[in-house]
């Protein structure tokens, strides 16, 4: 995990490309390292998205004892369970539902939720962007504080800051988030009420106009300072939590990256030149050390989305997370399944933008 | 070079391996509390009656929701149920399945990388290539599904925490197989005809196993947090099984007037895993 | 020059001093409170127009003393003595002040361009950089200034360079890129810290042309740092041979290169005579004394051709020998008049 990536390094695979036509037809691509390194990534994404859809498909018609029963939820009566067998076509051969169900897929259909009695994709298209707007704002927040405190602790690593820094951030990621963010309410809500319990805006208020579906930005976009703020201290706690419990490995990761670049020459070199340490750190140093730093964040991205679920439910925020839970916890299993598809396309759609991220930041990497 | 063979001569091995164990002795306080909390919760999960005070199940409802006493040194909930009690049942529940998960997933994982290494060539491609895929999804909401799937509890739980754990495993061994498959000693050994299962046992394991060993044992706090999380979302132990994850959800209706619930169990995952966490880097630090 | 300091700035008669230093010591800590003097009690004047060769085996302390100057030593040693530019002590300035100094006033040019450069960014935004720390000047200004440094370092196509990343430029191209970035604020001092070593034998002639056409050209005043007594030869007005953190001999190079007065001086220069077109450079037998291990002896003495009884008992003192000439030997090799 700390290892710098050196990302177009091609493998074995790669090399002699087969068929014939195949070879010809991306030559063209293939000549630039860098674009042919993302369409490759790319094609891989798809094929484990292909699998990922594949082993749902297992999980949902073939593990379990009755596949129709267990779509129709726990207390579903025996013409219920009949209809449910017919609707979904359960009763045909294996390979016959499989092809139903992945051509379901790419249409978009996602299966019908029990509890809501809609479409699972409709659903989630309307808790998704509450979902995103967490993950970004605790994204963001994440990676400003690892940069933060790894830059500074690597300056100060034996000094009582470096070491309360490092219990304190190891202490959050020994807690379960759940339970950092009941912390946080039971300390910043009902002792202080600086922060709301949960939900996205306060119990009265009326959300933006939709545009993105993100509080924040529609708030802003329709002028409605108020909601804004509101969204905003909404959003603390949570991202809170999330931030917390992950700091301190990207912080770790940070403080080595940094302290490894100080040791290089170039960085005598600025200060040969009269450069004063913060502007050396943030300039100079940070960019060098970057790399080794994204792919970390990358790793920690995916617990974010693995984790954004446990958080939903405890801060009551209406995301595709709380929207699943409330579903498996009636034994309607159909929302789980589609979250576990949407979560992997995030988790995957990340990679390859940090993939992107590393040809922007390295020119040595971008002529290959 | 021939080692001598035998009762005596393992015998005269002892006194290095007693110099050797001692050499490698953690010094660092912080280590050696780590290790001491280590050993208390192994006691713990082995034998959870050498701490008790009571039963963890027992109702009382007079007295629910009472905060720390003599009596019940971490409350009691809102059954009336001896928290403290329900702590150290549930160790069992919470890092005894940790282990069972850690076990399993790298007893897998390992096989699986040894394997794919000592084969190597296209076969170790595709095996490879599944264990990418398989790290390509974000972990924790596949096990939510496989143990969905398969209906709450305990068991689930373990299954589908151990499925989700056993690529990273495979990974890191198949790196250092093919790390050492190239060395001299390696190659000649093979020359000499030594039989694959040989080289493997002898020769390649020693040289994995310290890797593995330390993300084993860090591996046990976060598997732990894994396995309370599924409690809290209702996948895994059930009420009344005592279960850390599950307690800190009980706790959730209570938490601003019984601060006491949710605090300790969680205090007992933290501490645990800042052990495992402490023991696995120190074990990292040691010069093989 | 003695070895004791009297005042700030030694005036000469024809000669100014730009840089005096006085009794430079470089301490690096050893462990378990042990101190290590990796320069001992250094103290050389540089002057104007003047290019100041400091030579040694490695490990000797040059490039140490060198880094003092500027205070780039690593964060462990620990400077003391004085190093009076302008009346001031840059040993003692401030940090503010002394990044005034630095790649402004003194510039400095280092061992491996290779790596000295960050990899990130073009050699015009470095040098870009640079101007624009020390001097108010607008973008267009900076930029011309860029390609005016680049084109002084003798750089055949300024405008290229300054577009390229380090990876793409070879190790000769990069020091000289490295002396333009030097140049850049107009300096009064280059310290050159082995600006040669990393590049081979043909690059190194033409570094070295660089630096001489620049003294020649901007009177800049240059300190280099070198183990090669032929760069020194080729190069350097006057030279100071340091030996185990200490000064041994110094004077001006017309004088102590055809005789040198200490044996450590005399079998440098040996080892760089015997170099023919097949021939090896002559080691000198024997290894430099560790960090640390302070004998109260002169520190040479195990490899001295010369040794006598004397050597192995106290350490010679830093004597005066001739107008601006000095040696730390017991027994010279040249008997020359002593004034004490």
């Amino acid at each position: 995990m700390t290892e710098a990536r050196r990302p177009f390094a091609t493998s074995a695979v790669a090399a002699p490309l087969r068929p014939g036509w195949l070879r010809r037809a991306t030559a063209g691509v293939r000549r630039q390292p860098a674009a042919w390194f993302l369409a490759r990534r790319f094609a891989w994404s798809l094929v484990v998205l292909f699998v990922l859809a594949t082993i749902t498909f297992v999980l949902a018609r073939i593990v379990p004892a009755d596949p129709a029963a267990f779509l129709a939820g726990q207390n579903a009566s025996q013409a219920a369970i009949t209809s449910i067998r017919h609707e979904y076509g359960l009763d045909k051969p294996l390979d016959i539902q499989y092809i139903n169900y992945m051509s379901g897929l790419l249409r978009g259909n996602l299966g019908i939720s029990i509890r809501t009695r809609d479409p699972v994709a409709s659903d989630m298209a309307s808790y998704l962007p509450a979902t995103l707007e967490l993950l970004f704002a605790s994204f963001f927040v994440y990676v400003t504080a690892s940069l933060l405190l790894g830059i500074t602790t690597a300056y100060h690593a034996r000094g009582p800051f470096g070491v309360v820094v490092k219990l304190l951030t190891m202490a959050g990621t020994a807690l379960p988030v759940f339970w950092i963010g009941a912390v946080l309410q039971l300390v910043f809500f009902y002792r202080l009420g600086w922060f709301p319990l949960g939900g996205r805006l306060g119990e009265l208020a009326t959300p933006p106009p939709q545009v993105t579906g993100f509080y924040t930005i529609d708030s802003i976009l329709a002028g409605q300072w108020s909601t804004f703020v509101d969204a905003v201290a909404h959003l603390v706690l949570p991202s809170a939590a999330i931030v917390l419990s992950l700091l301190a490995v990207g912080m770790r990761q940070t403080q080595a990256a940094v302290m490894q670049e100080l040791g290089r020459h170039y960085v005598r070199t600025a200060r040969g030149k009269g450069m004063s340490e913060p502007r050396i750190a943030l300039k100079h140093v940070l960019r060098n050390a970057l790399n080794p730093i994204l792919t970390v964040t990358g790793v920690q991205f995916g617990y974010m989305v693995s984790w954004v679920i446990l958080v939903e439910v405890v801060f009551n925020w209406p995301g595709i997370g709380l929207y699943a839970y409330q579903s498996f916890q009636v034994f309607d299993y159909a929302p789980i399944i589609a979250v576990t598809l949407i979560a992997t396309v995030v988790f995957l759609a990340v990679n390859l933008l940090t993939d992107i991220a590393y040809a922007v930041l390295d020119p040595r990497v971008r002529r290959g | 070079m021939a080692e001598p063979r035998g009762f005596l001569a393992d015998l005269t091995r002892l006194p290095r391996l007693a110099q050797r164990a001692q050499a490698r002795l953690p010094t660092s306080p912080l280590t050696w509390v780590g290790l001491l909390v280590l050993v208390f919760l192994l006691l713990l999960t082995i034998d959870p009656a050498l701490f008790a005070i009571g039963s963890p199940i027992r109702l009382d409802i007079v007295n629910r929701l009472q905060p720390p006493s003599l009596a019940h040194p971490f409350g009691t909930d809102e059954g009336g149920r001896d928290i403290y009690s329900r702590v150290v049942w549930g160790t069992r529940n919470s890092l005894g399945v940790a282990f069972i998960v850690v076990l399993s997933g790298a007893a897998f994982g390992v096989l699986y990388g040894l394997v794919s290494g000592m084969v190597g060539g296209f076969v170790d491609e595709i095996l490879m290539r599944l264990v990418d895929i398989f790290l390509a999804f974000p972990a924790f909401i596949l096990a939510i599904v496989i143990a969905a799937v398969r209906g709450p509890g305990l068991g689930s739980v373990a299954i589908g925490l151990a499925i989700v754990w056993w690529p990273g495993y495979a990974r890191l061994v198949r790196g250092k197989v093919l790390a050492i498959r190239n060395l001299m000693h390696v190659e000649s050994a093979r020359a000499l005809g030594v039989s694959p299962m040989r080289l493997a046992m002898r020769h390649i394991l020693p040289f994995v196993w310290p890797d593995v060993n330390v993300r084993m044992t860090t591996d046990v706090g976060y598997a732990l947090v894994a396995v309370t999380a599924l409690s809290f979302l209702g996948l895994g132990a059930q009420s009344p099984t005592p279960e850390w994850g599950l307690l800190i959800k009980d706790s959730f209706s209570y938490f601003d007037s019984a601060w006491w619930y949710m605090t300790f169990p969680g205090l007992a995952v933290m501490a645990t895993t800042m052990a495992f966490s402490l023991v696995g880097d120190a074990i990292g630090k040691e010069p093989d | 020059m003695s070895a004791t300091a009297s005042s700030p700035v030694r005036s000469d008669a024809a000669i100014e001093v730009v840089l005096q230093v006085d009794d430079l010591v470089v301490g690096l800590p050893l462990g378990r409170g042990h101190v290590a003097r990796a320069v001992n009690a250094l103290s050389f004047s540089l002057g104007k127009g003047e290019i100041f060769a400091i030579v040694g085996e490695s490990g000797a302390g040059k490039s140490l003393a060198a880094l003092s100057i500027l205070r780039l030593v690593p964060p462990q040693a620990r400077l003391s003595g004085r190093i009076w530019f302008h009346g001031q002590d840059l040993l003692a300035i401030s940090p503010a002040e002394l990044r005034a100094v630095r790649g402004n006033a003194i510039s400095m040019i280092y061992q491996d361009p290779m790596t000295a450069l960050n990899p990130v960014w073009t050699i015009g935004e470095q040098i870009n950089e640079t101007v624009r720390l020390h001097q108010q000047i607008g973008r267009k200004a900076a930029a011309d200034r860029t390609l005016e440094v680049l084109a002084l370092a003798r750089l055949p196509n300024p405008r290229q360079v300054a577009r390229s990343y380090p990876h793409q430029l070879s190790g000769g191209m990069l020091q000289r890129a490295l002396i333009a970035l030097a140049l850049s604020c107009g300096p009064e001092i280059l310290i050159a810290d082995e600006p040669t070593t990393a590049l081979d034998v043909t690059v190194q002639a033409q570094i070295l042309a660089v630096l001489l056409g620049l003294r020649d050209t901007l009177g800049l005043s240059i300190i280099l740092i070198t183990h090669d007594m032929g760069v020194v030869a080729r190069s350097a007005d006057r030279v100071l041979v340091m030996y185990a953190g200490r000064a041994v001999e110094s004077g001006s190079v017309l004088d102590v290169l055809p005789q040198p007065l200490h044996p450590y001086t005399d079998a440098l220069l040996r080892s760089v005579d015997l170099t023919g077109p097949r021939g090896q450079l002559a080691a000198i037998p024997g290894a430099p004394p560790p960090l640390g291990a302070a004998p109260a002896a002169c520190a040479f003495h195990p490899r001295c051709s010369y040794v006598q009884a004397k050597c192995m008992q106290a350490e010679p003192k830093l004597r005066a020998v001739a107008d601006r000439r000095s040696v730390r030997c017991d027994f010279p090799l040249q008997q020359v008049s002593a004034d004490e």
